[in-house]
């Protein structure tokens, strides 16, 4: 509800929308769009520093972050309709924000491969000393920290493809 | 522009112009309206509207049936002429 008579209700009502809550709560705000930019970003660069950082403290916190994605997917573009049903916008921006999620995910995968073979090969003739998984765990973290990639990534290009907010939310006017 | 290049890039497709909100205001149909009959989300009528997503073509045709009319007459790769020019040349014409 908007206040239009008085304004000071007017200017709180106008500061609580900004926040974008009230448009979750009625479910018609498809995308925060500075939020799902800037989270997923910050979620995959703490994941990073968690994997590559070989402390005791590194698979717990992927851990964390894997279950904060899943928190943040639940409430970004890509999430699922109250009544369970895409439209075909829907549908569209979910595979393309996947396919993004997806390409991402694929050229990690395959420079991680790259750097873990010279890596390997450079830690043999005692060159350098670059970060290659070793034991199960280490394998645990990355196949975490993959999956983290994919939806944060996925997040981040759906919010990106998203078209910028209609005036009225609801659709009802005219 | 970058958004505008992006998208291009991800799609590829011609720009489609269309006049659904014309339509839509002439029928006396909300947007919630429309997109209940069609069977779509009521902020994907108000995207289509603003030419921020293109139709498959099955919706455009549910559209285009919606308010009798063939789909070119709604949908159109050139942008349609504003309806106070396509006035002012009716008059002349007269």
């Amino acid at each position: 509800m908007t206040y239009r008579a008085n304004p000071v209700l007017e200017k709180l009502d106008r500061a609580v929308e900004y926040t974008g809550v009230p448009a979750l709560g009625r479910w018609s705000q498809r995308a925060l769009p500075l939020p799902f930019r800037i989270a997923p970003a910050l979620l995959i660069g703490v994941a990073a520093i968690a994997l590559v950082a070989r402390a005791w403290w590194g698979l717990s916190l992927i851990m964390l972050i894997w279950s904060i994605s899943g928190g943040l997917y639940a409430f970004g573009p890509l999430r699922t309709p109250p009544d369970g049903q895409r439209d075909e916008r829907e549908r569209q921006l979910m595979r393309d924000g996947h396919f993004a999620g997806m390409a991402v995910t694929l050229g990690a995968a395959i420079i991680g491969c790259m750097v873990f073979t010279f890596g390997s090969a450079f830690a043999i003739l005692g060159w350098s000393r670059i970060w290659v998984p070793s034991g199960p765990m280490d394998w645990a973290m990355l196949a975490l920290f993959l999956m983290i990639l994919e939806v944060n990534a996925a997040l981040m290009a759906g919010s990106w493809m998203m078209p910028r907010r209609l005036r009225d939310e609801s659709g009802s006017d005219d | 522009v970058l958004t505008q290049r992006i998208d291009y890039l991800l799609n590829m497709a011609k720009r489609i112009h269309n006049r659904i909100a014309l339509f839509r205001a002439e029928a006396g149909l909300s947007r919630k309206a429309l997109a209940e009959a069609v069977g779509v989300n009521p902020q994907t009528i108000g995207f289509l509207e603003r030419g921020d997503y293109m139709p498959s073509l099955e919706l455009a045709m549910q559209i285009a049936a919606r308010f009798g009319v063939p789909i070119e007459v709604l949908f159109s790769f050139r942008p349609f002429p504003a309806i106070a020019e396509v006035l002012r040349q009716a008059g002349e014409a007269a």
